[in-house]
């Protein structure tokens, strides 16, 4: 299936756009062009190597990010094969989610981020027709799974910037020196 | 002679990212895991010549780490740059007044790692 908004945020969220986007630019980062699939290409469990789940919460909001991953792309994305995936897929988790925090402050949503934990593919058994807006990219034979699980307190509604999108408070990977 | 750095990062694939983009280019990497081990290092190395620290790490993270180190004196003539996830002003502004002297919003990117440390740590 080719790339489109048809799989980009089927359910019309806001921070699903947020997720999506800062997903594809973390995977740009590592040279890694990530390509939006269906949710019904949502890999076998067997197949997701690892995954990486960061906890966060705030005045606006709570939940959990998880970032999941088949072999390929965590082996493409660190191709100097420093220490172990668990390690890796930990640290993609908590550069995702810093992302999405740092977009979430040009709305004034201010969240804390948990350390990241891993969880081995084997003890995970998503139903993909059951999660909440799971984002599914796929790069050369493999995948990479993204959902974000949250709720919103009462009365408040996430909203893009008049520019219609998040900026991000401080630029990935410039140095600012004091 | 190489310059030592120490890398303070409680993911050991960041470590081993900074080490292979600052080895190589004049200088010597030494690790430590969080703050409390991060601490100690600054401690027992009298002779690096800067440090790169992450911000949320268990057991203690970067900025309390600076500031245990600005209270016992280790940086007055010792640079300090934070690489993290984060970027919100306030932490920025926080790090800055603890004496940091740069920030880095993860990931990172080597060569500009690398000319940072030059300029942060020239004679």
């Amino acid at each position: 299936m080719a790339a489109g908004g048809s799989v980009r945020n089927p359910d019309n969220r806001p921070i699903d756009d947020l997720v999506f986007d800062c997903c594809r630019e973390l995977f740009a980062h590592y040279a890694l062009d990530v390509l939006p699939r269906s949710r019904d290409e949502f890999p076998a469990a067997e197949r997701l190597a690892l995954c990486g789940v960061m906890g966060f919460g705030g005045r606006q909001m709570r939940g959990a990010l998880v970032l999941a991953a088949t072999q390929e792309p965590l082996e493409m994305t660190n191709p100097g094969g420093f220490s172990s995936q668990r390690d890796w897929i930990c640290e993609l988790a908590n550069q995702l989610m810093g992302r999405v925090k740092n977009r979430l402050l040009s709305v004034g949503v201010e969240i804390l981020l948990a350390t990241p934990a891993g969880l081995s593919g084997e003890n995970l058994n998503p139903t993909p027709g059951k999660l909440r807006s799971p984002q599914v990219f796929a790069v050369d034979h493999g995948f990479v799974c993204v959902w974000i699980d949250c709720e919103f307190s009462q009365g408040f509604e996430l909203q893009m910037t008049p520019s219609g999108g998040f900026e991000a408070a401080l630029p990935e990977g410039e140095t600012i020196l004091f | 002679m190489d310059k030592k750095i120490l890398i303070i990062d409680d993911s050991a694939t960041v470590r081993n990212q900074v080490r292979a983009a600052l080895v190589g280019n004049g200088f010597e990497i030494l690790e430590a895991a969080d703050g409390v081990e991060g601490l100690s290092a600054i401690v027992e190395q009298p002779d690096l010549a800067a440090v790169v620290c992450d911000v949320n790490m268990p057991r203690m993270g970067g900025l309390q780490m600076l500031e245990l180190a600005k209270a016992k004196g280790l940086l007055a003539t010792l640079p300090v740059v934070m690489l993290t996830t984060e970027g919100q002003p306030a932490l920025v502004q926080q790090a800055k007044a603890l004496g940091a002297k740069g920030w880095i919003v993860k990931p990172f990117k080597p060569e500009l790692l690398v000319l940072t440390m030059r300029k942060l740590t020239a004679v």
